[in-house]
């Protein structure tokens, strides 16, 4: 795929002047898709998808519409237009309507990668075969995805905003499964350059091979080690639920809170388009300018997301949700961190987090593929995935070390997180 | 459309072009799709989007490997460049592969099926939807504790061409509305949430009007109200009565899923998981009590996994999946089906869209009725937990651990429904848990409810299917708080 910023401009350029309404914001997105998928140790399915959409929001003073297509020709980019606008004249009046956005100022990001985004079939299916051969290797069996994502988003409006931003993203994830055990690996980044088929391979089966023979331990209140991927989900779920409107409306946990220190001075959340683990996309869909935002500053919860009409009504920068978060770590390695624990369990991935009670960000969720024992600051062996039901605010608030930061979100999202420590982690219940 | 006749004649020289190219057999969906969402909130509409989605999907079968490639872009070079890179990336593929993929044998079909509708909802006007779903948001926020009030609205139309190098060729629409109230209350220290699910089904607009959303949001919003109020109740073990929307978790999760044959071989293995249902236990392994009967269904219209063939081409079915509490069958695709030694896929293989390629969903799939009345089976409970709705929900990813909620739940004493309880969750071992079930109510209490958004597959597609019961109770179940 070529990224073509020229024709993202003269296209949407063509959309605006189709429109007769009082305003305009139109979005385009070109997206290709490369994946190849593998189970049972075979390619199991490619998939390549090409498409290009157009989103035409209107408005007729403060009433709103908007429509969707998939295609640029003039017919159809016509037909968008005329049903964007019909929507709006049969819509209530917005009593939150504010005029679409006019010029604005984007923080530089670079995010394309040529080679990536020109990479042949061939190749991504060489990346998968690669894990593939060494996992049998390992006498294990296989199942991931390899996949491919180049794309270009353009947001314009009637009152002279552009905006663009063009991406290259490559993920690979690997569960590797033995008789009675399973281990995981995942690598994200914005280069076919910067994911390993090996290291992934090698994690994945290191995990597998040295989780086998799971023993069951007890529910109850254990520290555990709480690998990247795991924490970050978390971390990720908290961040989202600091919304300034609902927080404002008293139903998060940060009601009343905003600004308060709710957890120890060592958590520090931060997050910035440019972060050069993964630069993100600089503006949100309706053209607002990601800018570094700090969410907890050593302990006190200062961030909230804001929509433009909220945050006008409270005063705020207008924020939009993060799409690049980073959790300040330490430079401890792994095995310094499950030395400091006496007993515990570490933990590689939480499974099929669900919410609870939002308001106190209790959320539910198993683990999976990699939950170990530790003993006398050891791996002692595998065990037998694990429910547990506690908070998202809770895990900062009882974290009691951290690791080395690592890049662990997916396509399009920068999540950079260290392992955490965290005491009295409230499992309930046990696979047998 | 002319446009519409131009592009199903493009779709229908694609399989004879992936045969010159080199598969050995290719199949191709058409697609135009259209969708209206609309959401109030409060005193607003938050969204208010109309959107069309048309493209083309070709997979091929080519050295024994599979290819997909697909376009939004309709014209003869890109429908031809997009069926030349799904040959070649199956070409690319087939020499890693030591074992060809072989598809079970079908019949080809020529089917015209179009769900059953009453009333275009698409001819119904926005501002009706709008002022209905306004209303909706209004009269919930009449009670003081409401914080937020949402009303939802998903209409959904979907018209495809299937044909297949075999010789089939199928049409059909569908369209699936479905709406939702949802009340967020906050007092006595708590936030607690109530809503109301119209479910999805195949149907006109018909269905969103006789759901009477007018009528139930004032509901809604009083039993969130209440629910502030309502009591925990002591972690133990009591007799569980779900009714038959508290049934579709359990039902899905843990039956459903279970039984999906690509991940019991292991293809979900990276992300929806593998399942604990494996082959050597087809006929014998007894995964509940002998008064469980667990059917699939795909040939009722109404039911949103019936689409006359599935998107390999294969005709509707119904089969039984647990007979007399002994599991008895999978869902499965062409791929997966001869791999258990099974002549004929049971047409379970479907795809979100024409973007991606058909994969294993579980089908239309319920208990089927047994006999007595609700109310009865609630006066003979002495010591119990009725659970009613969708609450919490979460399964371990080979579907043997679980932990549900509820939306509404009550205590049972004597058999009378007693106090409203909140904060509550059960959980169980699915085997364990379905063996416990030892009351299934009749066909007098039977419901059906279709989901729209189930998740599965990498890349991620949503599925449809509607599950269907009449109330269950089940004995001794694990209860505890949902709390830290």
């Amino acid at each position: 795929m070529e990224r073509n910023e020229d024709f993202c401009r003269t296209t949407a350029g063509r959309i605006l002047e189709r429109v007769r309404a009082d305003d305009a914001l139109v979005t385009l997105q070109r997206v290709r898709q490369m994946s190849t998928r593998f189970a049972a140790n075979l390619v199991s399915q490619n998939v390549d998808l090409e498409t290009q959409r157009v989103t035409v929001e209107v408005a007729f003073g403060d009433r709103r519409g908007s429509a969707k297509v998939e295609s640029f020709d003039p017919e159809a980019l016509d037909a968008v237009v005329q049903r964007a606008e019909e929507a709006a004249r049969e819509a209530p009046p917005d009593p939150e309507f504010l005029p679409f956005l006019g010029p604005q100022e984007y923080l530089p990001v670079e995010a394309w990668d040529e080679a990536t985004a020109d990479l042949p079939a061939a190749d991504r299916i060489g990346i998968a075969q690669d894990v593939i051969t060494a996992v049998r290797r390992a006498s294990c069996q296989a199942a991931g995805t390899v996949e491919i994502t180049p794309s270009e988003t353009a947001v314009a409006t009637r009152a002279g905003l552009f905006a663009w931003h063009a991406r290259t993203d490559v993920e690979i994830g690997c569960t590797v499964t033995a008789p009675d055990s399973s281990g995981w690996a995942h690598d994200v980044s914005g280069q076919v350059g910067g994911i390993s088929a090996a290291s992934v391979a090698a994690r994945a089966i290191e995990g597998a091979l040295g989780s086998a023979r799971p023993r069951t331990l007890p529910a109850g209140r254990y520290t555990v080690v709480l690998l990247p991927a795991a924490a970050s989900n978390l971390l990720g779920i908290l961040v989202g639920s600091m919304d300034a409107r609902m927080t404002d409306e008293g139903t998060t946990f940060l009601s009343g809170k905003v600004g308060e220190r709710l957890a120890g001075e060592e958590i520090h959340v931060t997050s910035d388009p440019r972060d050069p683990a993964l630069p993100t996309m600089p503006f949100s869909s309706e053209g607002v300018p990601h800018q570094p935002v700090t969410w907890i500053d050593r302990g006190f919860f200062v961030g909230r997301h804001a929509d433009r009409f909220t945050a006008r009504r409270l005063e705020l920068p207008p924020t939009p949700f993060p799409l690049a978060l980073r959790m300040e770590g330490t430079d401890k390695p792994l095995p310094q961190l499950i030395a400091g624990v006496e007993r515990g369990i570490l933990v590689t991935r939480f499974w099929y987090i669900r919410p609870l009670q939002m308001h106190e960000t209790l959320w539910t969720g198993m683990t999976r593929d990699g939950t170990f024992l530790i003993e006398d600051g050891r791996i002692a062996g595998g065990v037998a995935s694990m429910r547990w039901n506690d908070s998202c605010l809770g895990m900062l608030q009882r974290t009691i070390d951290r690791g080395t930061p690592e890049l662990c979100g997916y396509a399009g999202n920068c999540v950079v997180c260290p392992p955490l420590v965290v005491r009295d982690w409230n499992f309930v219940s046990s696979a047998e | 459309m002319t446009a519409e006749r131009d592009w199903i004649e493009l779709a229908s020289v694609v399989p004879e072009m992936a045969r010159r190219l080199g598969a050995s057999y290719a199949d191709v969906r058409f697609q135009a799709s259209r969708q209206q969402r609309i959401v109030a909130r409060n005193d607003r509409i938050q969204e208010l989007e109309d959107e069309e989605r048309t493209g083309l999907g070709v997979r091929c079968l080519a050295g024994g490997a599979w290819g997909f490639a697909a376009v939004s872009v309709m014209t003869p070079d890109s429908v031809a460049a997009a069926t030349r890179r799904a040959v070649e990336s199956a070409l690319a593929t087939a020499p890693l592969r030591d074992q060809p993929v072989v598809l079970a044998e079908e019949t080809p079909h020529q089917i015209e099926y179009h769900t059953p509708r009453r009333e275009d909802p698409f001819a119904v006007g926005l501002s009706e939807k709008t002022a209905l779903l306004l209303e909706c948001a209004r009269l919930m926020r009449a009670e003081p504790e409401i914080r937020e009030a949402w009303a939802l609205l998903s209409l959904q139309r979907q018209e495809q061409f299937f044909l297949s190098t075999e010789g089939s060729r199928v049409h059909r629409t569908r369209i699936v509305p479905w709406a939702m109230l949802y009340a967020r209350a906050a007092g006595n220290g708590d936030v607690q949430t109530r809503m109301y699910d119209t479910w999805g089904r195949h149907a006109g607009w018909e269905h969103i009007r006789e759901a009477d959303l007018l009528a139930r949001a004032p509901v809604v919003a009083r039993e969130a109200r209440e629910k502030l109020y309502a009591e925990e109740i002591s972690d133990g073990r009591y007799d569980l009565i779900l009714d038959p929307a508290g049934l579709v978790l359990p039902i899905h999760e843990s039956i459903g899923h279970a039984t999906e044959l690509d991940r019991v071989l292991g293809y979900e293995a990276d992300f929806a998981g593998t399942s604990f249902a494996t082959p050597e236990k087809l006929g014998n392994f007894r995964y509940g009590s002998p008064i469980l009967n667990v059917v699939a269904d795909n040939t009722r219209p109404e039911y949103l996994a019936s689409q006359g063939c599935d998107d390999e081409g294969v005709e509707g079915q119904r089969w039984d999946v647990i007979r007399e509490g002994i599991l008895t069958g999978y869902s499965t695709g062409r791929e997966f089906a001869p791999l258990i030694g099974e002549e004929r896929s049971r047409g379970s293989s479907r795809a979100e869209g024409w973007w991606y390629p058909p994969i294993v969903r579980i089908p239309n799939l319920g208990i089927l009725p047994g006999s007595g009345r609700y109310e009865d089976l609630i006066a003979d409970t002495s010591d119990g937990i009725l659970v009613e709705g969708r609450g919490a929900f979460s399964i371990d990813q080979q579907r043997l651990d679980f932990q549900f909620g509820g939306d509404m739940t009550w205590r049972i004493k004597d058999g009378k429904r007693q106090a409203l309880l909140k904060n509550v969750v059960y959980r169980g071992r699915t085997p364990v848990f379905w063996n416990s079930c030892d009351a299934v109510c009749g066909p007098e209490d039977f419901d059906s409810f279709g989901l729209i958004n189930c998740g599965k597959g990498q890349p991620a597609q949503r599925g449809m299917m509607t599950h269907f019961a009449p109330p269950c109770r089940f004995r001794k179940v694990e209860f505890g708080k949902a709390k830290a």
